[in-house]
């Protein structure tokens, strides 16, 4: 589909740190990752990693206590011949041209749809609103296009389902409303944050497969936030892989399964409860958990879990992201050296 | 059809007596918890929701029993009436004490319960909701001891370090407030909580099922090595048949209030004979890039028990539904020694397994 690879998303060094009562909390501290037109790129991780706060600054949408401290956010967006760099992070969150590229590039949908959806208003309201803020049709028009929409997320009597409050439909059809909200801008960027994680195994099974049919469709780029990789296996093209705030890994997914070079990559494989292993088999895990983000160990902050620790390096000496391959950066030790060092 | 129905009832006697030849340490005989449904001002019952209708299942001593379905089949539901945080519409569950005795929990009267209480825990899915944010993990794993009037002072220091310690938590933590703790953690401190009365059994709902993938498997194995260590049973709820196959023996899967099949997970994932435990199977997200993404998906959601579809409650959503689905209804019948399935066709479709 797409010829040549170019360029849609680029995150670059973000550093993001909220000021709480109790310190502060630095959330981001070095997320690096690409996203090229008209891939899924899976962003994975345990809780905690800064998924969320990562999906939040590409939005420019960093919570009041929140700042991004360093590095930036660039959307290219195209126009007539070519691309212009957007760099969102130099944007005010509230300006107009934010405001534009939230609304007519990039969405986004979330981990718990009842949440991110009002329960004193039905589904078309919600849906008409969306559309009326961003496409300029009158009543009936925007009436068919709501009603086209959850059509098109494939929900049964679209009807019912318009005229429907969300606490009367299932998580997996909110889910579904979800995206047609989402859709309704058609967008060019999605991005989902966790949009299984709360569904039974089933209904994730259908939001995924629709999720792939609407990619399938529109070509859209998609950011899709995850802990699970066996999830990640079924959507995405490339992963980049979160730790404590920073990427450690990311390169396509097919290396990313079949030859991980990142110890936390290849301990996060390891621990997934597979259908087709032996039964009697003791699951692996990864050694402890991940810290507080308040104490963050020192050098590699991997390194207190790390099968592959190597003392009096590891402890010392952050590594930086390397690139060890034309479409694979690792941030480790073990693939050469590092010209940072942390006192 | 090849072989003859029998009553559920028959079935789960038929294959307790295979077993062991030792009393299992849980019968659940008929269960049945019909919710009224009541409107208007008056709040006049208009109807029932058949959460759980007719359940018939045995756990032996030793094993972990699976509950697997999706969310609305009415696992939780069953689990509450066996620790009798419901009180069942009708049904037996016979429990066997130490001294093999049987003790119908369905009809024990406050103090007893009390007393029952003691073998039998319940551990709930969201270690958020389910840990008091005021109280330590002292306060909150000492609690079934001081109640109990088990333990206090030093002894209670004690036991509360070394529940910590069983559930690999440091005990220095015991001063903590939950809040303090990642979800894989809290689920630990639930899993202290619920040992320290020295329990027999422990109805797991969902313990997994709101952690990281990578957290799961450290709790499964804590759950594993528990069972060894203390000779526990366990009656596991679960929504992902991922999860069930790395800790049960037997499993029942569970659609719309009923056991739809039943056998040992060995079986069940080799050789499944109804098809919602196919789909169940399918929808596993494979962590396999390699693999063809486009598969068969179990369209729509479970039916509201309260208006429950004729014939199969599966059929609306059954890819071999005939028309004979639609009118009767199949028994939950006995096809292998020990495996049970409710489906008309359950002798006849080829369906697609794995071998574990
Ligand atoms: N609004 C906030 N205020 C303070 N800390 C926050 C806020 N949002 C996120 N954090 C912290 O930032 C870190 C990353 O959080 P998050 O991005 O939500 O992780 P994930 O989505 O990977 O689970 C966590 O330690 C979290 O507690
Ligand atoms: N207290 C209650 N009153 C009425 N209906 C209930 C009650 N508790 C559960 N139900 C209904 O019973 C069915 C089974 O619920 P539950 O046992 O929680 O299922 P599961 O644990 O398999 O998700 C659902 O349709 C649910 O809405
Ligand atoms: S830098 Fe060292 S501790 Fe960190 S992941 Fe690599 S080997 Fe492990
Ligand atoms: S009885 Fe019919 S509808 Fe029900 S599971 Fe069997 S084939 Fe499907
Ligand atoms: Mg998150
Ligand atoms: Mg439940």
């Amino acid at each position: 589909m797409a010829d040549r690879a170019e360029t849609i998303l680029e995150v670059r060094n973000l550093h993001t740190h909220f000021h709480t009562e109790s310190g502060v909390v630095r959330a981001l501290e070095g997320v690096d990752f690409t996203l090229n037109r008209g891939q899924v790129l899976g962003v994975v991780g345990e809780s905690g990693c800064g998924k969320s706060v990562t999906a939040q600054c590409i939005m420019n949408m960093v919570p009041s206590r929140g700042r991004i401290v360093d590095g930036s956010v660039i959307y290219h967006q195209r126009n007539g011949q070519g691309t212009d760099a957007v760099e969102i992070t130099a944007l005010p969150p509230k300006s107009r041209e934010m405001r534009r590229i939230r609304g007519n590039e990039i969405a986004m949908i979330f981990q718990e749809p009842m949440t991110s959806l009002d329960p004193l208003y039905t589904v078309g309201n919600q849906l008409l609103e969306a559309i009326n803020l961003h496409q300029d049709v009158d009543r009936t028009e925007a009436r068919a296009l709501a009603v086209h929409s959850l059509d098109r997320v494939q929900l049964p009597e679209p009807e019912r389902v318009f005229a429907s409050y969300p606490h009367q439909l299932s998580g997996g059809q909110r889910q579904r409303v979800m995206i047609a909200i989402a859709l309704s801008c058609n967008p060019t960027l999605l991005i989902a944050d966790e949009p299984t994680t709360a569904l039974d195994v089933t209904t994730q099974a259908q939001i995924l497969s629709l999720m792939r049919d609407l990619q399938d469709e529109t070509h859209m780029s998609i950011i899709f936030i995850t802990h699970d990789l066996g999830v990640v296996a079924e959507m995405c093209d490339e992963v980049a892989v979160m730790y404590l705030g920073k990427v450690v890994e990311q390169t396509d997914i097919d290396t990313t399964f079949y030859s991980p070079r990142h110890p936390y990559t290849q301990a996060l494989l390891r621990s997934i409860p597979r259908l087709d292993d032996d039964q009697d088999r003791r699951l692996e895990v990864i050694a402890g958990s991940v810290p507080d983000p308040s104490s963050i160990p020192s050098g590699c902050r991997f390194h207190p879990r790390c099968p592959d620790f190597m003392t009096g390096v590891c402890e010392h000496r952050e590594p930086t992201l390397i690139q060890i391959d034309e479409d694979h950066q690792v941030r480790c030790h073990l693939y050469g050296e590092t010209a940072s060092s942390q006192p | 059809m090849t072989t003859t129905p029998t009553s559920p009832s028959d079935t789960a006697v038929a294959s307790v007596e295979s077993g062991s030849g030792q009393s299992p340490l849980l019968e659940v005989r008929n269960l049945k918890m019909h919710f009224p449904i009541r409107k208007g001002f008056l709040k006049r019952v208009v109807g029932h929701v058949k959460a759980v209708d007719d359940v018939t299942f045995s756990v032996e001593r030793g094993t972990v029993f699976g509950l697997v379905g999706e969310s609305g089949c009415g696992k939780s539901t069953t689990g509450r009436c066996v620790i009798r945080l419901l009180k069942a519409t009708a049904g037996e569950i016979v429990y066997t004490m130490p001294d093999d005795e049987p003790v119908h929990i369905e009809a024990l009267d406050p103090e007893s319960l009390r007393i029952m209480r003691r073998h039998i825990q319940i551990v709930f899915q969201d270690p958020y909701a389910s840990l008091n944010p005021r109280l330590t993990l002292k306060q909150i794993v000492g609690e079934p001891l001081v109640i109990n009037n088990v333990s206090q002072g030093q002894d209670l220091q004690d036991r509360v370090a070394e529940l910590l310690r069983r559930v690999g938590l440091s005990p220095e933590h015991m001063n903590r407030y939950p809040h303090a703790f990642s979800g894989g953690q809290r689920q630990r401190i639930s899993l202290a909580r619920a040992l320290a009365l020295n329990p027999r059994f422990i109805v797991a709902d969902e313990p997994v099922s709101a952690l990281d993938v990578s957290v799961q498997a450290q709790i499964l194995n804590l759950i594993k090595d528990l069972r060894e260590e203390f000779g526990l049973t366990y009656l596991f709820i679960a929504h992902n048949m991922s999860v069930i196959k790395h800790i049960c023996d037997s499993v029942a899967v569970m659609y719309v209030g009923q056991i739809v099949e039943m056998t040992t997970t060995r079986q069940l994932f080799r050789k499944p004979l109804h098809p919602y435990t196919e789909a169940l199977l399918e929808a596993i997200p494979v962590p396999d890039p390699r693999r063809d993404r486009h598969r068969i998906v179990l369209e729509g959601d479970v039916p509201n028990p309260a208006d429950p579809p004729s014939g199969c409650y599966f059929h609306p959503r059954c890819a071999y539904a005939q028309d004979v689905c639609r009118t009767e209804t199949p028994p939950l019948a006995e096809h292998t020694p020990g495996h049970l399935a409710r489906c008309h066709f359950a002798a006849e479709l080829e369906l697609k397994g794995m071998t574990i």
